[in-house]
């Protein structure tokens, strides 16, 4: 009976003795997380020193490798869209009230995109950061520019089509520059982002750009055919530009240039032929397309 | 960027503003959570072009459903982190899906000079490493654990969004802790084993 009890007596002991570590342990992580020193932490629970070091140690290094250099940039375009949500979704709710009663529906903004447009003005810094790429201080203030006359500017779904399209050519514009300067990591975030462009204007002239050639459906708009000419024209251009880019590539980075290039081309090459969907395929600049591909593997 | 009770009060007062509409209630509600929500995202998707995406999805959805939010004895943000921890679930899911592979490196959209490019760099390898590690753990573990230190929650919001009490996170977090150390120890070998490590 008495080795029964000492028995449960100890389990006890034990699990007390680690519930009281996991405390301290906790403590010492919120004291680390207000900007407490790991050593400082660990050494004010000396009977748990040696225990806690390590894995102050771990957390710390955690938290640092969670941190991203930089939100900026993503914090102000989020910020974009968020404002655009929340004005669509007062929009919504005032649909019912008379026309009279509703003169303000972009109340947010505008006010934003007046008051940022403004002071990235007066700064001088949107001149700028129009030569900018991802990375650099200025890009923001670009790309924030670029979300605002999105949402603000185009009057109708062909003209906010075309605002994409030019957005797709300057992302374009600046994979080339990333390229030259041996970033092709950031090349390849941006072929994402041009392809949401490409993808975001397709969908503004009614047109889903499928996966198969025999599922493309004609375009909804009839000037669709002039956002296309305008996309052959960007297409061909950053055809060009990489093109010419592709002679300095050193070797180690060429297939991931290569493939940049085919999966953008085959992007614009899929829209054009959706919205000249009955056409002849053949207008469209990437004829080579298929060479290249087995060319870069 | 744990909350004290007075900025918890703040946080009641603004979600009350913003649950009423106000612009100004829910743009602050934004700049004062993006970072953690961003950081948390970024650390689970291990692409930043996601984390930005996922990340405007989870304040979209805030806006959406922000009325119907109750005070059920959590806080906020452990609120917001389960939309967050839903909306990572649903991208993981498409992903598997579509069998595709992010193109993009971590870190390659961030940096603004040579020396801070190496630093992103550095950090990225880091994350991909602890991300690696990570799959050692239990799923509860590894929630515990981003939570905790890539979305910079307390216990007790860590608690709310997993709907644990403080004493099983604290428990799981203390666990995590220790086999995440243990793994990292051996991951250098897996390293050049792998050929993990290119930029």
């Amino acid at each position: 009976m008495r080795i029964v009890f000492s028995w449960i007596q100890r389990l006890v002991d034990s699990r007390r003795a680690r519930h009281e570590f996991e405390d301290v342990l906790n403590e010492c992580l919120e004291r680390l997380a207000a900007g407490d020193d790991v050593g400082r932490c660990a050494s004010s629970y000396p009977e748990h020193e040696e225990e806690l070091l390590p894995l102050l140690t771990m957390a710390a290094a955690m938290q640092a490798a969670s941190t991203p250099p930089n939100t900026a940039e993503a914090k102000a375009r989020g910020f974009v869209r968020f404002s655009k949500a929340n004005a669509d979704r007062r929009a919504r709710k005032r649909r019912g009230v008379p026309e009279l009663l509703r003169p303000m529906a972009k109340p947010l903004i505008v006010a934003f995109a007046v008051v940022a447009v403004t002071a990235v003005a007066a700064g001088g810094t949107t001149v700028a950061s129009s030569n900018s790429v991802p990375g650099e201080p200025l890009y923001w203030v670009k790309t924030t520019k670029e979300s605002i006359l999105l949402r603000i500017i185009p009057r109708s779904d062909i003209s906010t089509a075309k605002v994409h399209a030019r957005l797709a050519e300057e992302r374009g514009k600046e994979m080339g520059r990333l390229i030259e300067m041996g970033r092709i990591g950031a090349a390849e975030d941006l072929a994402v982002r041009m392809r949401r462009h490409l993808n975001a204007s397709a969908n503004f002239v009614g047109v889903v750009v499928p996966e198969h050639r025999g599922e493309m459906r004609p375009p909804r708009i009839r000037n669709a055919r002039e956002l296309g000419s305008s996309l052959e024209r960007g297409g061909a251009r950053l055809r060009a530009a990489l093109s010419r880019l592709m002679q300095d590539v050193p070797p180690e980075h060429r297939s991931r240039v290569q493939r940049v290039m085919r999966q953008s081309e085959l992007r614009y090459r899929m829209l054009i032929e959706a919205l000249y969907a009955g056409d002849a395929p053949e207008r469209t600049p990437f004829g080579r397309i298929e060479h290249l591909g087995r060319q870069g593997d | 960027m744990q909350v004290g009770a007075d900025g918890q009060t703040a946080i009641e007062q603004l979600v009350k503003e913003a649950q009423k509409g106000d612009p100004a209630a829910l743009a602050a509600l934004y700049e004062r959570f993006f970072d953690q929500i961003y950081r948390y995202v970024s650390f689970k998707s291990g692409s930043r072009a996601e984390a930005e995406d996922i990340t405007g999805d989870v304040f979209v959805k805030m806006l959406e459903s922000i009325h119907s939010f109750k005070w059920q004895g959590h806080p906020f943000s452990s609120w917001l982190f389960r939309i967050a921890r839903n909306l990572i679930v649903d991208y993981f899911r498409r992903a598997a899906r579509k069998k595709t592979v992010p193109l993009e490196v971590a870190a390659a959209t961030v940096g603004t000079t040579p020396d801070d490019m190496s630093r992103v760099v550095e950090t990225n390898l880091t994350m991909a490493d602890v991300r690696v590690a990570m799959q050692g753990l239990t799923s509860l573990q590894q929630e515990v654990i981003s939570l905790r230190f890539a979305g910079g929650l307390s216990v007790s919001e860590t608690a709310g969004a997993l709907g644990k009490n403080d004493n099983a996170v604290k428990a799981l977090q203390h666990v995590g802790l220790k086999k995440l150390r243990t793994m990292l120890a051996q991951q250098p070998l897996q390293r050049v084993a792998t050929g993990r490590g290119e930029v």
